[in-house]
């Protein structure tokens, strides 16, 4: 609108004019209320009513009407229809259905328009087009059906932490400032985990009904007031008042008049949270310590980490007690004769705790044995007032729709009655219940109030943290002194191979489901379930019939009869959503999916889950029981409490939280390049406040990704790259209702340390490992003033701390520098050792080298002395990888200064041959199945480490105190400046090695694994940042040639799958798409 | 490893702006921008190429790499763009040269003078040459241009380097302006990578972004 002051005068003209006549047509009509004050319209288009009619409703009804669309000033614009250069124009804005004008003024009250919204922000239709936000993992192999975002090690307890329920009006009183709010995303994570229930109620409940129950509850309007108790599962109070919470709350309670009070309540707890981000800059990081319910959903990691325990301490020992086996053996001695009979090949073990919350809770309870009852931080009470701003009917309909019924019914309707009863039910969820309260049926993750109305007879218990805790653990160490075959689920289900311990010990499965369960039940008070069955899914499926407290065996000849008639949705991994594609497709039993090729699945669900799921309908798992995992990404999250009034809140909290990935990054000994930047806004025209007291109520979850130039595990560089990316996304961030930080593309030790153990049995150790303590031992004295030290030369161009043209003083200052490289030593190709003058190598050590290697240090001494030069660089060139840089390790001494150096380029003696054996083992063989081929690899890079710290410790000297007891700090800058390897699939650099592998990759193997699929893109990924297009040019062509060509189709899809990918790549980096000819 | 020292840069720059020199008499012949009458052959690389003989033209091409070279120099200039443009001032096509630092300096140039070694030197010769004749053979791979075309030179620096650059303008009378929107962004453009070298002593990969529709 250019010529601004005509305009503006026109507009202000016509605003009078509408003022002027407002009165005017209300007194004609008679009937006018203010139900649209604060409503400004636009109209647009054509609509039904017309915009006249429009214009007199809002003059009607106190609302105001533009001629002309301001962006400032018009709160809504009606229109009935847009043209899509319309909408993208008007991205962004409120563009509502005019029916939403006559329903409001039919209804006499101001509806909400979430219903009556033309379209999202986000593309697709609001309602219909919604789908869970799991879907992703649905999809997945796991068998967990969610994955757990936010991981963290095992916390012991610090400090005991007791679990109250804060009343919201004593927050209001003063105490707000002690409270801290606690993820509710991490409750219904928990709750998945206890059960496969479904995060809401299923069943929309029939207002008659509900209208009795909530009657018989509560039926004065005082008791309404009374139990106002807000759901808060705050994690710390560190006030006075807290171990008093429910006496105070309800002496204020009796005095609280509820709209004003709850509005000041309001704006004073979101300056609250607004202040405590001032104030404490370690308040994430402290409540990620207080929240317990985050802290169980961490604990999967932190079981799995002692379990891992376990196997190497079994290692180190050579063997471990198993009491539990001890025990079986015993009772396999007594009965002797019926036991040898049986033969298994193998067998899985679920165990599961039957409603592992309820049945801790009332283990000291025995008045609530066999009662309904359900562990909530709800104190009873099943109602609370509702919060101005807050609009839980509208976020009822919303989950409801969203979960439920894909149908759209008539909203108003709905809305009207919907709104009496359920406004003001609790709701604090239920994170499990008694399978007393499941027969009235009450599900896991139901709001507590919808679940008195359900069973009036419902006991709630408190969360008690310490005791799941306490149980857990008891669990984990009763199950470990069986076998430690474990993999831990969660902090209540586990999976055993028991295949191994029943041959040993010579035991049927239904006995040793027995002890354990009897095992667990003694010692823990708690009852457990046990699946079995020849491989995870049918252990799983197993379960499902041994519940409650009750254990089962699938044998494989009923695994037909069994699985026939399940419903699909028992599957692990089909979720709502793909059982309703499945059921759209007419598929509801597991019987009717085996009907359905694998074509059809593969084409319906993509490659892998079709797969998966092809199998599963069969009863066919070939998943392990994995004791060893290795993490994927590191994440923090919040969606709790997120109230931004200030851009700069914002950005204090991103560096607060990612100063908390940083932690966990550090905790993990984990540095990640991948960056993302997650967050939760309020969807357009969802209530300001959800009805969920801090929740996040109806979001859009949007994600960006930044790649940084290297692997970081600084707090401040996280911070300045999600900083920027909240900026780039250009949000209010008053909408933020949840944000995460979470990274990717990970490397560390952690991996590495595993790779290296498994290649040290294969070769190294015959290599050299075997001899050094020889050498060691003949050789103290001449040993004592050899020095040895290295460092890790970064390949970046930034200067770096220990380049070869320092000289390097000591010995025991750099070797720490040593034992930290094989932590990122994946990238290095080539090693560079630098070797000792001839001085001050003994003799017998070299002697203990092999022949080659041998060979090369003394050629390096010629040189050397041919040159006059100390040059102690001994340049270990790898076949096959002639042009690759190259650098790792230096070994130099301090009484000569260096500088020159000279390079062999003999192929390292079993170097050479190990890698080729290796390679030509494990490169994509068709035979194996479960482990990618192109991952194992990488394991060359390992071998290479592994070798090059051997040459060191031949080199180092053991005796002398200095070097081998102190180990000082080792020094930051190495770990931070990882260079940058050059881009390599599967540790191959060159093109024609790569084509070489792409082609018996696509000939050799009918059908492509997702992890090479996704090795494939990551490379190219890498070219694309190492900005090497023409070779990302020249592989994208070659792979289209190879596996268009190939006669599986699922080739041409792997093939399109990895352009898709690339071609995002590309585009976020130039702004374009690659043109595939 | 080292950085280049401020004396290899200005070599660096010498070279890189020799070659572009060539590469944009090339484009314009090769995507004929120009009549090829205006053209003769010559070798360059060891290679024939095309250089213009419109004095007009190579003064024009000369007094932008003048200013180019600067900002190689100081590492400030990320991409080298010729932009192809039809007759509404409408990219059709931009060749981009992409221009950045080795990863590092390998061991075999700690010292400094090294880099003036004739293999270095030969070595980055042929992999210029690579790129010359990727230009020459482009036609191949891209659409035809529609008739009356011009072209234009964008640099993409980092960061404010423009106003060091001013200074140089004002000596050599040839203002630098700030890209119009219009004359950078491109209509659904296809990227066609040509060519990537990485050398000891710089980086740089050219490719071509095509305008879908080009007529």
């Amino acid at each position: 609108m250019k010529g601004g002051g005509y305009m503006a005068a026109k507009v202000s003209k016509l605003d009078e004019q509408f003022k002027l006549d407002a009165p005017r047509e209300k007194h004609k009509e008679g009937a006018c209320s203010s139900i649209f004050s604060g409503v400004a319209i636009y109209v647009n288009g054509y609509t039904e009513p017309s915009a006249d009619e429009l214009r007199r409703l809002m003059m009607l009804h106190g609302g105001q009407f533009h001629v002309y669309y301001s962006r400032s000033k018009t709160t809504h614009i009606i229109a009935n229809n847009l043209p899509n250069s319309k909408i993208q124009e008007l991205k962004g804005e409120k563009v509502i259905r005019p029916e939403w004008i006559t329903d409001s003024i039919k209804a006499g009250r101001l509806l909400p328009y979430l219903q009556y919204m033309l379209y999202a922000k986000q593309k697709g239709l609001l309602f219909p087009g919604m789908t869970l936000r799991q879907t992703s993992e649905i999809a997945g192999p796991s068998h967990r059906p969610l994955q757990l975002n936010a991981r963290q090690k095992l916390h012991l307890p610090q400090r005991s932490i007791q679990a109250s329920v804060l009343n919201h009006e004593q927050s209001s009183s003063g105490c707000q400032n002690n409270s801290v709010p606690v993820s509710s995303h991490s409750l219904p994570q928990s709750v998945q985990h206890t059960s496969e229930s479904h995060l809401l109620p299923k069943q929309p409940q029939t207002p008659n009904q509900l209208d009795k129950i909530s009657n018989k509850t509560h039926p004065s309007p005082a008791s309404l007031s009374l139990s106002y108790s807000s759901v808060r599962l705050n994690g710390s109070h560190h006030n006075a008042f807290s171990s008093d919470a429910a006496s105070l709350s309800t002496t204020n309670t009796a005095a609280t008049p509820d709209p004003p009070a709850g509005n000041s309540s309001f704006s004073s707890s979101s300056k609250s949270s607004a202040q405590l981000l001032e104030q404490t800059g370690g308040l994430i990081s402290e409540f990620y310590s207080h929240s317990r319910l985050h802290q169980i959903s961490t604990w999967r990691t932190g079981f799995s980490e002692y379990v891992n325990e376990l196997h190497s301490k079994r290692k180190v020992a050579g063997g471990a007690c198993f009491a539990g086996k001890d025990r079986l053996r015993k009772l396999v001695a007594q009965r002797h004769v019926d036991s040898q009979a049986i033969n298994v090949k193998s067998c899985i073990l679920h165990v599961d705790m039957d409603c592992f919350f309820v049945s801790v809770g009332i283990r000291h309870r025995p008045e609530l044995k066999g009662k309904p009852v359900a562990v909530t931080s709800n104190r009873g009470q099943a109602r609370v007032p509702v919060r101005p701003g807050a609009n839980p009917q509208v976020e009822m309909q919303y989950y409801q729709r969203k979960y439920t019924n894909p149908q759209p019914e008539s909203p108003d309707s709905h809305a009207s009655r919907m709104h009496q009863e359920t406004a003001s039910l609790s709701m604090a969820e239920i994170a499990s219940c008694s399978y007393e309260a499941r027969q009235a049926g009450v599900r896991n993750g139901m709001f507590f109030g919808k679940a008195k109305q359900l069973c009036p007879m419902l006991q709630s218990v408190p969360y008690d943290f310490e005791a799941y805790k306490e149980v857990a653990l008891n669990m984990y160490e009763i199950l470990a002194g069986y076998t430690h075959d474990i993999e831990a689920l969660s902090c209540d289900e586990v999976l055993i191979d028991g295949s191994t311990l029943l041959a040993e010990v010579g035991v049927n499965p239904d006995d040793l489901a027995k002890a354990i369960r009897a095992d667990i039940r003694e010692k823990t008070g708690c009852c457990a379930s046990v699946g079995m069955g020849s491989n995870i899914l049918l252990a799983r499926l197993a379960t499902r019939k041994a519940k409650p407290n009750g254990q089962h065996f699938l044998k494989s000849e009923e695994v037909d009869d069994f699985i026939r008639d399940l419903p699909v949705t028992s599957l692990p991994g089909v979720g709502p959503v793909m059982g309703r594609k499945l059921a759209a497709m007419g598929v509801r039993s597991c019987g009717d999916l085996q009907q359905v090729s694998l074509s059809q699945l593969q084409k319906k669900f993509g490659p892998r889950t079709g797969q998966t799921l092809f199998r599963f309908c069969r009863g066919l798992d070939d998943r392990p029981v994995r004791y060893e995992k290795e993490r994927k990404s590191v994440s923090a999250e919040m969606n709790y409490n997120i109230r931004f009034t200030k851009v700069d809140e914002a950005e204090c909290f991103l560096t607060n939280l990612s100063m908390e990935v940083q932690k966990r990054l550090q905790e993990a000994g984990l540095r990640g390049r991948r960056v993302t930047l997650k967050v939760m806004v309020r969807k357009v025209g969802a209530p300001v406040e959800p009805a969920k007291y801090g929740g996040h109520g109806i979001c859009d979850n949007l994600a960006r990704t930044v790649m940084l130039a290297q692997s970081t595990d600084s707090g401040q560089l996280i911070a300045t790259a999600v900083i920027k990316l909240l900026h780039a996304m250009k949000l209010q961030v008053q909408d933020l209702r949840g944000v995460g930080i979470q990274v990717q593309l990970l490397e560390g030790n952690q991996s590495v340390r595993q790779d290296c153990n498994v290649l040290r049995k294969r070769s190294i150790k015959d290599l050299l490992l075997g001899q050094e303590p020889s050498a060691k031992s003949n050789n103290r004295d001449t040993h004592q003033e050899k020095t040895s030290s290295t460092t890790v030369p970064s390949a970046s161009s930034l200067p770096h701390p220990l380049s070869p043209a320092e000289p390097v003083p000591g010995t025991s200052k750099e070797q720490p520098a040593f034992r930290q490289t094989p932590k990122h030593s994946r990238s290095r190709l080539n090693l560079s050792i630098e070797v000792p003058s001839p001085s001050q190598v003994d003799r017998s050590v070299l002697e203990a080298l092999p022949a080659e290697l041998r060979e090369q240090v003394e050629q390096s001494w010629t040189k050397r002395d041919g040159k006059q030069n100390n040059c102690r660089t001994l340049l270990l060139q790898i076949p096959n990888q002639p042009d690759s840089p190259g650098i790792v390790l230096e070994l130099p001494n301090f009484s000569q200064p260096k500088n020159p150096l000279l390079q062999l380029k003999q192929p390292g003696v079993g170097l050479g041959r190990v890698k080729r054996r290796y390679k030509r083992k494990n490169a994509i063989s068709p035979v194996k199945k479960g482990a990618s081929p192109l991952k194992k690899l990488y394991g060359i890079w390992n071998l290479m480490n592994v070798f090059s710290s051997h040459m060191v410790s031949l080199f180092q000297t053991e005796t002398d105190p200095s070097t081998s007891s102190s180990h000082p700090d080792i020094p930051e800058s190495v770990t931070k400046l990882i260079a940058r390897p050059a881009p390599a699939l599967a540790g191959a650099c060159d093109l024609t090695d790569i084509k070489t592998l792409l082609r018996e990759w696509v000939t050799t193997i009918t059908e492509p694994m997702e992890e090479d699929i996704l090795q494939v893109v990551k490379y190219c990924t890498d070219l694309i940042e190492d900005k090497d297009l023409e070779r990302l040019d020249l592989i994208i062509k070659y792979m289209k040639r190879i596996m268009q060509q190939s006669v599986e189709s699922v080739w041409s899809m792997a093939f399109d799958f990895i352009l898709d990918n690339v071609q995002v790549v590309v585009q976020q980096a130039y702004g374009s798409t690659l043109k595939i000819a | 490893c080292r950085r280049l020292t401020e004396q290899e840069y200005s070599m660096v720059a010498d070279i890189l702006c020799e070659f572009l020199e060539v590469a944009i008499h090339l484009i314009l012949y090769v995507r004929e921008v120009y009549p090829s009458g205006i053209f003769q052959k010559r070798k360059k690389y060891n290679v024939p190429v095309q250089m213009s003989c419109h004095p007009e033209l190579n003064q024009y091409i000369q007094d932008t790499l003048h200013c180019v070279k600067p900002l190689i120099e100081k590492n400030d200039a990320e991409k080298v763009v010729v932009v192809i443009m039809d007759k509404e001032h409408h990219p059709v096509e931009r060749f981009v040269f992409e221009i950045s630092q080795p990863p590092l300096l390998s061991i075999r140039f700690s010292s400094p003078l090294l880099i003036r070694n004739d293999t270095l030197l030969s070595h980055v010769e042929q992999l210029l040459r690579a790129f010359i004749l990727k230009i020459s053979v482009c036609d191949a791979v891209l659409n035809n241009n529609p008739p009356g075309c011009s072209f234009t030179v964008l640099v993409h620096t980092r960061d404010a380097a423009t106003r060091n650059m001013e200074k140089v303008q004002v000596i050599k009378d040839f203002p630098w302006i700030v890209a119009d929107e219009q004359e950078v962004h491109m209509q659904e453009p296809r990227l066609i990578p040509l060519k990537t070298m990485t050398s000891d002593i710089v980086k740089m990969q050219l490719y071509v972004e095509e305008r879908t529709q080009k007529t």
